[in-house]
């Protein structure tokens, strides 16, 4: 009698493990627009790139371009001034000093990533394991540390196209490839 | 015990949309000037209170692939080097001695060992690594506590509250203890602790610390010094034959202690010598005319590289040597004491371990490894005795593999591992596993399964009978574990467990028989079956003032418990020397920047054991009445001067008589505990620029 009702209580619980759905958790947008900001005070580009206008470029739709345009207009890069465009042609991505490619597009990273060589253009995924198809920096949310933000970082798809990482970005990143 | 499950059923079908989220600091602008750091501590749904930083904190002991504990597949605590030392623990008893399931009791010659859950566990059956050297000795397999380890230096401690074989092998039956001390980087620079305990008639501790790290660069190292003395009780022993002694001078306590840490890029080393000197005048029971020295000398050596293959395959290959001195009965005994054996074995093991670490994709992690080992013990000096191959020289080799699977699927976290140990004495033993860990918002809950072994120790084999035919002790334990989350500040946990021993390792000094054949005198049998089943609850909370933690443990052997000498005749759901109910309370309440102030308390329920006081008919069977310990601890943080700490506190305060009773009919009275003590303790940090 007391096996059959410690095993009914497992099946229960077991079902009622299987039956729960987590509420889905993703990344705040809000977050993810301020460590956008926050990478370009780690990250030094070329001289040609420090003139004109610092240009984030989001590429197709995302909630992420109305976050960013909410305080990014007001900081400035050194002494550039920040704006935020929309991108959806692959000819214009090269344009951008930071081009962030929603996880909807991660399809055409190979082809951003192509676009991009050889120019000091930082490419930024939502995202993790992005750092090895192309991507410069994927920030996804650690769900084995209670849904915190966090970044992987592949510094040589940075520095191979002329950009300058700072060591403190190196050490803040959970995954490096060096 | 139905009832048992059906309020944990309650508690888990109640409240399941009760979450509520702080979304405060995500909606205000200061999140605009935060740095990178600061947003690296923010969830998706708002910042981490102090308490979720901890219960979400990652654990590396469960599963070798860190995981929150709250995820991690198996029943866990977490003991901060905060927590410790506000309570002003003054060695490893007390601090555990709060955690669910944890008791202590007297083995013999004067050691205190540990029981969990129930089960005396002492030998073999719980692992205690300290910065992951196995600190059981290999003869026995026991541990011994009492101002042995070193707590000033430690930096967490993650217990396993269940069993560990899976990845540990043989001595992590019923549970893991995990010692992590202070880093190079932890301790930056040099550090002094001073510690002086006064019981009623004599000193209870006198011991000093001082410790110093640095990391340059990839170069990182720590060296801590431990040394002192420190007595078991200041009341008196009594024996069976009307022997009587004081414990303060017939018990000594005596630790010292060194630890080298060093780590350079991908390689780390890890040096211990441990001498813990102590003196025994009950030996097994029956006092002898004057103390004798019981030394355990130990020293660990491990070389370790953590080699990245790529971006996905880890590889780390270990080298582990450690030889030990346990049990050093050395001394030549006075005439009339010719109970006293001469015991002065020395026995190394060397061990080899690689390990791979494969990162399938984000959600699949792969571990697997292999493991060698030989046991060697060699009779020294003074003992006259041999090993049953009729040689003063035995070695045993052990070979295993291992293997776990951590899939992180939507539905749940499922953990696979399992692990294959061959022994050239002994056999094979294999022991599986299953995990199932699912977090939803604010609850989490764990459904275990494991098995777990007890590799005898080389005198186990040696003292076996009928001789040669010692075998592995196996267990089955299933866990049941609900956490739930009411606030930003509390936690609460909820878990069942369900232990299974078959052919548990006995330790004997009556006649045993077996197959119709009785044998006689000092020997380890494999009995039928020993376990037990219960509940365990902690409740913590935290916040700006201080915390709190309440828990709860009960245990039944719920008919599982055939093994004689654990048994109560008088109460069948107990076994000897542990509290079927036991409570804790650990608390802190910060005063101010600079003061706190922390109350702890055990309360145990009654007890049973066998004690000279009761008259011979009643087989000097006992039952002790509840046991309440309440300590209190108060600390002035930069005092004076910046990085000097001074606290003072009273452990035992009710004076209650604290006894560790012998967990198994073997002959001993119950071991005299400390009475009440006056603690002082003074730490300076000096810190190095960094």
């Amino acid at each position: 009698m007391k096996k059959t009702a410690r095993l009914i209580f497992l099946l229960l619980l077991l079902t009622g493990l299987a039956s729960v759905h987590s509420p889905a958790q993703s990344l705040n947008y809000k977050l993810e627009s301020v460590f956008i900001y926050n990478f370009t005070k780690y990250i030094d580009w070329p001289a040609d790139k420090q003139t004109g206008i610092f240009i984030i470029g989001v590429f197709g739709q995302s909630p992420l371009t109305d976050e960013l345009g909410k305080f990014v207009t007001t900081k400035k890069v050194g002494e550039l001034s920040i704006v935020v465009k929309v991108i959806s042609n692959m000819a214009d991505v090269a344009q951008c000093h930071i081009i962030y490619v929603p996880v909807e597009q991660n399809g055409k990273l190979w082809e951003i990533s192509a676009a991009c060589k050889g120019k000091p253009t930082l490419i930024v995924t939502e995202k993790p394991g992005m750092i090895t198809r192309g991507a410069g920096i994927s920030i996804f949310l650690d769900e084995d540390d209670d849904y915190k933000t966090k970044f992987e970082l592949n510094k040589t798809a940075i520095t191979s196209n002329g950009m300058l990482v700072s060591s403190n970005l190196l050490n803040l990143a959970y995954k490096l490839i060096k | 015990m139905r009832k048992i499950y059906l309020t944990l059923f309650s508690f888990l079908s109640f409240g399941w949309a009760a979450w509520a989220q702080d979304n405060s600091i995500l909606d205000s602008a200061a999140i605009y000037n935060m740095t990178l750091e600061q947003l690296m501590n923010i969830k998706s749904s708002g910042v981490s209170s102090e308490l979720e930083s901890l219960i979400n904190s990652l654990i590396g002991v469960a599963s070798k692939k860190p995981m929150s504990s709250r995820k991690s597949p198996s029943i866990v605590t977490l003991i901060t080097q905060e927590e410790i030392e506000k309570s002003g623990a003054r060695d490893l008893i007390d601090v555990l001695s709060l955690v669910p399931g944890i008791n202590f009791a007297s083995d013999v010659a004067g050691v205190v060992g540990i029981g969990m859950r129930g089960n005396w566990a002492n030998e073999g059956k719980v692992l205690v690594l300290l910065d992951g050297q196995e600190m059981n000795e290999i003869m026995y397999s026991t541990l011994q506590f009492g101002n042995h380890f070193d707590v000033s230096q430690i930096k967490r401690i993650e217990v396993i509250r269940g069993p560990g074989s899976a990845i540990y092998g043989g001595y992590a039956e019923y549970g893991v203890i995990s010692i992590i001390t202070k880093s190079g980087e932890d301790l930056n620079g040099i550090s002094a602790n001073v510690s002086y305990g006064q019981m009623t008639k004599s000193y209870g501790e006198r011991d000093v610390t001082v410790s110093a790290g640095k990391k340059i660069g990839d170069f990182m190292f720590s060296l801590a010094g431990f040394i002192g003395q420190g007595q078991r009780s200041d009341l008196t022993y009594n024996d069976f034959v009307g022997n009587h002694y004081p414990m303060n001078g017939n018990s000594a306590l005596n630790p010292g202690t060194i630890n080298l840490g060093m780590s350079y890029k991908d390689w780390s080393l890890r040096a211990i010598y441990d001498d813990y000197q102590t003196t025994t005048r009950d030996n097994y029971g029956t006092a002898l005319s004057q103390a004798y020295p019981d030394d355990f000398k130990s020293g660990y050596f491990e070389l370790k590289y953590k080699g990245k293959i790529n971006d996905k395959l880890t590889i780390t290959p270990k080298f582990n040597y450690l030889a030990q001195l346990p049990w050093n009965f050395a001394a030549a005994p006075a005439p009339q004491d010719a109970a006293y054996t001469t015991y002065n074995e020395l026995a190394q093991r060397t061990k080899g371990n690689i390990t791979l670490s494969y990162d399938a994709t984000s959600k699949i992690n792969i571990i697997a490894g292999v493991e060698a080992f030989t046991d060697k013990a060699t009779i020294l000096g003074l003992d006259t005795t041999h090993f049953d191959n009729g040689s003063r020289t035995i070695s045993y080799f052990n070979s295993a593999a291992f293997f776990q699977a951590l899939v992180k699927s939507k539905i749940a976290y499922l953990t696979v591992g399992a692990r294959f140990d061959n022994n050239s004495s002994y056999g094979s033993s294999f022991v599986p596993r299953l995990g199932i860990t699912k977090k939803i918002e604010k609850w989490n809950f764990k459904l275990l399964y494991s098995e777990a072994f007890r590799a005898p120790g080389i005198d186990d084999i040696n003292y076996s009978l009928p001789p040669g035919t010692i075998k592995p002790e196996t267990t089955q334990t299933i866990e049941l574990e609900t956490g739930y989350q009411p606030g930003a500040n509390s936690y609460i946990t909820v878990n069942l467990f369900d232990i299974t021993t078959f052919n548990p390792i006995i330790y004997s000094v009556d006649t045993v028989v077996i197959n119709k054949v009785a044998y006689s005198g000092d020997a380890y049998t494999n009995q039928k079956q020993s376990g037990s089943i219960g509940i365990e609850t902690d409740y913590r909370i935290r916040s700006t003032w201080g915390y709190l933690d309440f828990n709860y443990a009960y245990y039944t052997t719920a008919g599982k418990d055939d093994v004689p000498v654990y048994q109560v005749p008088a109460n069948t759901n107990m076994t000897l020397a542990f509290p079927a109910n036991k409570f804790n309370l650990s608390a802190n309440f910060n005063l101010g920047k600079s003061f706190s102030i922390a109350p702890t308390a055990s309360l145990l329920g009654r007890r049973y054991g066998y004690d000279p006081s009761e008259p011979a008919s009643e087989n000097y069977l006992k039952e002790y009445p509840p046991l309440l310990l309440a300590n209190i601890f108060i600390t002035w943080n930069n005092c004076i001067t910046k990085g000097l700490k001074i606290g003072l506190g009273c452990y035992n305060m009710l004076n209650s008589e604290d006894l560790y009773i012998q967990p198994y009919n073997g002959g001993h009275p119950p071991l005299p505990g400390p009475t009440r003590e006056f603690v002082a303790r003074i730490t300076y940090n000096l810190n190095a620029k960094k």
